[in-house]
């Protein structure tokens, strides 16, 4: 298979690949981080109500 | 405490595996004789298309223990393994999308293998909306559930027809139907261990999130048992 | 098995009682066809040359995929009016009987939607010389709507509840029923261009029909029954 334009910068294609990658998977990754760490408050929060109702 | 310090550990391994893998793919595997350099970009997209038709495979099992079970945890698995198989789907698009422009000359290709992730893509999105549309309970499990079975008894027979219909994509390099490869050895390694890495990361990043949606039921649970 | 053949029947002969009750039911899938058709000559202009049975093909089966669409998605909307669908729900009916009653329904409003869509192309398109309405190409229509038919009781069923269900339905339906127009596009382009017969198309486009429709059915009578089980 002949590469399309030889001669080509494969740079631009190959850092914007991993780059897309790395931004997909690390973003959903810190989405989950943020999202225990606000639900864990909520619980801790609820748990602090649930006493204090006592 | 303990178990957080383990999932921060966790954590740190998944970003040193594929940090390892990907400096293997970039820098170590050797070079490919026609595409050159470019073909790199194979040591993402490769994986993550694997990870992404994978992850229909576990949603068809999770969906099963939900319908036999009936237990929410399940269903909760569903959901957790649908959104993760979309980010690889959309992953598996973007990457195939960039290599495909030096290779073929153009961004987008009605090539069989890109068109099923486009469809698979479709069918995550409406699993998801289907999911968040309807009223928590026993009977949304089940509804995904059912979606989750049809989703992936489909993903074969739309791969078939659309292989059918027209193919662009290079002939499958991993295994030939006579049982040999076609790719260098040097290189199968390396992306086999990309697509290891890939599956591991996908699990870690469903498991994490399976947590986050239990934690979230717990909570409403609690705040109905608080309310007075 | 008589039990169940008896429930069917009365699901199917309650399922025609709403449909003939309600004539707009059937008739605005039916014109909406007639419009799709209309707006398709006026973006296409005369259809002549070598592509002309392919872009009719695809005019067909796009046209009909739409229409069935909007039948299928719709289908259940008197019984739950009505209330009869959360009645069903508690009777000692078989679900399975249920589900080939309303698959069995569906399937003639299905027709009744398909063969006018098909014919109207051939006669709307007449001057072309290619025609649909042949044995061979009317079979392969009619194996495609057994899989569409199946699929879409299925998730009627399943967006019912929904309150997206405008747009989740279409979302749904038309990717898993891809390789349903690829396979009918393909095959009547065969039967058409090719003058390839029925029994090669086994092999290949007809085959993948009939699989669909199969598979389609049996997750039917598997699932369904779950989906309708009262809690």
């Amino acid at each position: 298979m002949s590469p399309y334009g030889e001669g080509l910068n494969p740079i631009p294609y190959i850092s914007a690949a991993f780059g897309i990658a790395a931004l997909m998977l690390g973003g959903y990754g810190a989405w989950i981080v943020v999202q225990r760490k606000r639900l864990k408050a909520i619980k801790i929060a609820s748990q602090y109500r649930k006493e204090t109702r006592r | 405490m303990e178990s957080e310090k383990l999932h921060v550990g966790m954590s740190l391994l998944m970003i040193g595996l594929v940090a390892l893998t990907w400096t293997w793919g970039l820098k170590w595997a050797p070079t490919e004789l026609h595409m050159g350099e470019v073909y790199r970009i194979i040591y993402v997209h490769v994986p993550a298309a694997f990870t992404a038709f994978f992850s229909a495979f576990i949603l068809l099992i999770a969906s099963i223990v939900t319908l036999i079970k009936k237990e929410s945890s399940a269903g909760l698995w569903g959901r957790s393994v649908a959104e993760v198989g979309l980010i690889f789907t959309v992953l598996t698009l973007a990457t195939g999308s960039i290599w495909g422009r030096p290779t073929w000359g153009v961004w987008w290709e009605w090539d069989a293998r890109l068109t099923t992730t486009l469809i698979l893509a479709l069918l995550y999105c409406g699993y998801l909306i289907l999911y968040s549309s309807l009223a928590a309970g026993p009977q949304r499990n089940k509804i995904a559930a059912t979606l989750g079975i049809i989703i992936a008894a489909d993903v074969p027979i739309i791969y078939k027809s659309v292989t059918w219909w027209r193919t662009l994509h290079q002939p499958p390099t991993l295994i030939r139907p006579g049982g040999e490869s076609t790719i260098d050895p040097e290189m199968r390694i390396a992306l086999v261990s990309c697509m290891v890495v890939m599956i591991i990361v996908g699990a870690f990043l469903t498991y994490q999130r399976y947590r986050n949606l239990a934690l979230a039921e717990e909570l409403e649970k609690l705040s109905y048992e608080q309310t007075p | 098995m008589k039990l169940l053949f008896s429930q069917t029947m009365t699901i199917v002969r309650h399922g025609f009682k709403i449909e003939w009750a309600n004539p707009e039911r059937w008739l605005s899938p039916i014109l909406f066809a007639i419009t799709m058709l209309i707006l398709f000559s006026f973006s296409v202009g005369t259809i002549e040359g070598p592509d002309t049975a392919k872009l009719l093909v695809a005019e067909t089966y796009l046209t009909a995929f739409f229409s069935l669409q909007i039948s299928f998605a719709r289908f259940l909307e008197p019984d739950q009016q009505d209330g009869v669908f959360s009645l069903l729900r508690t009777y000692p009916l078989s679900g399975s009987a249920w589900y080939l009653g309303k698959y069995i329904t569906v399937m003639i409003m299905g027709l009744l939607i398909l063969i006018p869509t098909i014919f109207l192309t051939s006669f709307l398109h007449a001057k072309s010389g290619v025609s649909l309405m042949s044995i061979p190409v009317i079979t392969v229509a009619v194996t495609a709507l057994s899989g569409m038919a199946a699929l879409g009781v299925l998730l009627s069923t399943m967006t019912m509840g929904s309150g997206s269900k405008q747009i989740l339905y279409p979302l749904l339906y038309f990717p898993l029923t891809a390789p349903v127009l690829i396979s009918a596009v393909e095959a009547s382009k065969s039967i058409l261009v090719d003058n390839v017969n029925l029994q090669s198309l086994m092999s290949s486009w007809l085959g993948l029909l009939l699989i669909f429709g199969v598979m389609s059915f049996t997750l039917g009578i598997l699932l369904f029954g779950e989906l309708v089980k009262a809690e």
